[in-house]
Formats: structure tokens, C-alpha cells, sequence
């Protein structure tokens, strides 16, 4: 090294770190805006229902690679129309399905989302029979798949209208990386890694929280058998994202359209929309391709 | 530590067909190496070496492995590939009359359509073995894999994701 040379101005890159409610947020942009401005108030309201200060347990981490663009995983949890119609765990069990009600809600900027849902009547509404991936007579050899006990969390302080009904599921897609998940017992956050323009490392953490019974703690492991690169829901998503990724590469002139519910982009009281997805990509633009 | 031939015979019967028979595919079969109240895992290795309970599959009775074998079948939605087991000779930690405990080294290839054949998964099973009127079965199958980073999904039973 050369006799001027100072380590102390060559260091690791130092990381804007923010943390709430037991969880850590770090970015490489030194300038972005504090946490809570980021997520918007819309936003933070559902990420302080599930992360509401209680002790987090850490259950255990999964991994997997998934050979498409990063963006599509976020498409993924911003697309609530999809679920009723390629999961049949979802569809057959009423956990997710385009008949409940449900509820969309973005920040001003539309880049986060949350898909806010309460369950419906399983297997019934004659509307769904129609639906290749329900299974009308699907019953369950071990029904504690499907052992759901309400907790009183998920009323949550983000519900302010009093009329809604208590969600069941609230999928929270922080811009750009980061995916909430509640899916009644089973909670997560799912981080993507990407790897280059058509492959991403998608990240598990499930967890629990330090007042849990272990017959709690069970259930969301037994729950978690949903989730995941083998779960009997979430496997399909990844094998669906690598099939729309070789579409792509193999017509790269082609373009995709999102245009269920219309071509404008805001909160509704219903999943029946590809809104959100617009909303994500509106602000990519405006983001990437500014002048 | 010592085990008749005829038990030892079983016993390594009972892992090459476990093998064969999910290559196969015959999943209703698979379900019947599994004792009623079985439990079968499989847990990605820091998991294991952490003691975070969660595994990527965790079933813990024959009928969970039913459903597994349903949705194997009915439900899930993925990309048609083959797969094939290599099973090492399984290790005797524990042996009683009815009683076996043994580990054993796995690798799972596969092969879609139209690709080259890839490394799926390595690991180790632990695993419990009982004998019953019906033969020798898995009471526990707890698979601990090396290859954390799962290629997309895991349809099959270590041939999850079919």
C-alpha cells in the first residue's frame, strides 16, 4: 500500500438500517426516506397488526431459487384473483377465493400493497363448481392441516371500519424485496434476493411470538405445510413463475397485459382487479424510466 | 450390536424399495411404508443445526402423507420431470427385536424433458424402524438436507414436488 493510504476510508459500505416491531430493515441508499414515511400510513397500519411489538420467535428459514424475474413473485402477491383459480387448497377450503370478502389498499405512491381477506364458506358457493382446481369432494385424511383457531390480533389496529369483517388473511407486499404473509395460524416474511435478471432466491422466515402455547406453535408448523417450495399452495406459484419467464424469453417483443378491473390504478372492496399490479408497475416506470 | 440376516435383509429390502417405488411414483404405495402415527420430514440443515423446528414438509401421521399423496396427484401444478434416488447402505446406530434406528446418505437426480439430468437434493435420513404384522415400517423419517437451496419447488416425497 502506498504510505498515504488510510483503511479508514476504505470500510464496508454502511447500510440505513430501521427497526419496528421486532423487525430489521436495512438499505444501500443512504438518502431514503425514513421507515414509517416509506411505508405510508395505509401500510404501516397493517404491518403494526401482525409486528405489534409481542417478542418474535423465530421457527426456521427455507430457500429456494426460483428461475424467473423478481418482479414476478411481487406480481405474484399483488395479483388476488390468481389464488381462486390455481390453488386448490385455497379454492376448496375457502381460505382464499374470489368471493370473500376482501379489501385492497395501497400507499400514496402505489409501490406497497396489502391484500386484506376473511374467509368464506368452504366449498359451497355453486359459483366456484366452475373452477378447474376445486375439488368438490376433496376431504382431508388429516384435517389438522386445516386446524384454524382466530386470534385476537387479527382484528388489528389497521381494521378502523368497524363494519369490515375480521381478516383471516393480510398479504403485505413492501416495495421492493419484502412479502408479509398471514394466512390465518401461519406467519412469514418472504425476502427476495434476485439473482440476475431471471432468477431470484426467495427467503422464508417463519415465526411465532414469545406468548404462543406450543398446541399454537404446532399449528403454525403444521400450517406452514401450505407454504414454502414444497407447500401444497406456494409450490405452484414458483413452478408458475418459471413457465411465465421462459414466455417471455422466447418472445421478447411480446407484451403482457393487466387489465382485470379496468386500467386505473386505487384501493377496492373486492379482489376482482389486477389494480395493484398496475400500481406497482405505474411507479417502476416513473422510478426507471425518468428522464 | 448385532441383528439377524433375515432382519438386516429387511431392513435394507425395505429402503431399496422405498426408493424404487416413489421413482415409480406409486404414491398411494408410498404411504404404506409409514406406520399410522409416523412422522416424515424433511428439514433443511441449518434447521436442524439450529434446532428451528420448521421443516419444509412436516407430516405427522400416514393420513397427512395421504393428502401429500392427493396433492401430489390432484393438486399441485408444476413441470413434468423424472426422478431418481441413490440410497447409501444405511447405518446401524440401534437395534432391538422389533426396533431399528439407522441413518442413511441419499442423492435425488432429476431429469425434465429435454434437459440435462441435475443434482435435486443430497442429505441424510434419520430414521426410526418398527416391525409390525405388516412387515417392517417407517415410524420416522426425519431427512436433513444438505442442498438448502431448493431448485424452484419440491413436488414429491424428496421427489416432493412431482
Amino acid at each position: 500500500m502506498p504510505g498515504d493510504f488510510n483503511t479508514a476510508e476504505h470500510g464496508l459500505t454502511k447500510l440505513r438500517v430501521a427497526r419496528r416491531g421486532g423487525v430489521v430493515f436495512a438499505a444501500f441508499d443512504p438518502d431514503v426516506e425514513p421507515f414509517e414515511d416509506f411505508l405510508g400510513p395505509e401500510i404501516l397500519g397493517w404491518f403494526d397488526r401482525l409486528f405489534n411489538g409481542r417478542q418474535l420467535v423465530i421457527l426456521g428459514y427455507n430457500r429456494q431459487r426460483i428461475p424467473g424475474n423478481w418482479k414476478l413473485m411481487q406480481e405474484n402477491i399483488k395479483d388476488p384473483y390468481h389464488p381462486g383459480l390455481l390453488h386448490t387448497w385455497f379454492v376448496t377450503f375457502g381460505l382464499w377465493r374470489a368471493d370473500n370478502k376482501s379489501r385492497l389498499r395501497m400507499d400514496a405512491k402505489h409501490r406497497h400493497a396489502a391484500m386484506i381477506s376473511t374467509r368464506g364458506a368452504a366449498g359451497q358457493a355453486a359459483q366456484v363448481t366452475q373452477v378447474a382446481s376445486f375439488k368438490a369432494g376433496m376431504q382431508l385424511h388429516d384435517p389438522s392441516f386445516i386446524d384454524i383457531v382466530p386470534e385476537a390480533w387479527w382484528s388489528g389496529p389497521a381494521s378502523t371500519d368497524p363494519a369490515a369483517p375480521v381478516p383471516t388473511a393480510v398479504m403485505t407486499t413492501l416495495f421492493p424485496s419484502v412479502i408479509l404473509q398471514q394466512q390465518v395460524n401461519s406467519v412469514s416474511t418472504r425476502h427476495i434476493q434476485p439473482d440476475g435478471r431471471g432468477s431470484f432466491d426467495f427467503v422464508w422466515t417463519h415465526f411465532g411470538f414469545a406468548d404462543d402455547t406450543p398446541e399454537m406453535t404446532q399449528r403454525r408448523l403444521t400450517q406452514a405445510n401450505l407454504f414454502g417450495p414444497a407447500g401444497f399452495v406456494s409450490a405452484d406459484d414458483g413452478e408458475v413463475i418459471e413457465f411465465s419467464q421462459q414466455a417471455f424469453e422466447s418472445k421478447p417483443a411480446h407484451r403482457a397485459v393487466a387489465e382485470l378491473g379496468g386500467r386505473d390504478v386505487g384501493d377496492t372492496e373486492h379482489m376482482v382487479t389486477e389494480t395493484l399490479i398496475r400500481g406497482m408497475d405505474r411507479y417502476w416506470r416513473d422510478v426507471m424510466e425518468a428522464p | 450390536m448385532t441383528i439377524d440376516f433375515p432382519d438386516w435383509l429387511a431392513i435394507t429390502q425395505l429402503y431399496a424399495d422405498y426408493a424404487s417405488t416413489v421413482d415409480a411414483g406409486r404414491w398411494a404405495d408410498w404411504c404404506e411404508f409409514f406406520t399410522e402415527d409416523c412422522v416424515y420430514r424433511l428439514q433443511p440443515r441449518e434447521n436442524h443445526e439450529r434446532s428451528f423446528p420448521l421443516a419444509t414438509p412436516a407430516f405427522t401421521s400416514k393420513g397427512m402423507l395421504q393428502d401429500r399423496a392427493y396433492g401430489i396427484q390432484e393438486t399441485l401444478f408444476h413441470d413434468p420431470y423424472c426422478q431418481r434416488h441413490v440410497v447409501g447402505i444405511p447405518v446401524l446406530r440401534e437395534a432391538s427385536d422389533d426396533r431399528w434406528r439407522c441413518e442413511a446418505n441419499y442423492a435425488v437426480f432429476r431429469t425434465k424433458l429435454s434437459h440435462t439430468s441435475t443434482v435435486f437434493n443430497v442429505g441424510r435420513s434419520f430414521d426410526t424402524i418398527v416391525r409390525t404384522p405388516a412387515g417392517l415400517k417407517f415410524a420416522v423419517r426425519e431427512i436433513i438436507d444438505d442442498s438448502e437451496m431448493i431448485p424452484n419447488s419440491i413436488i414429491d416425497p424428496i421427489r416432493l414436488p412431482s
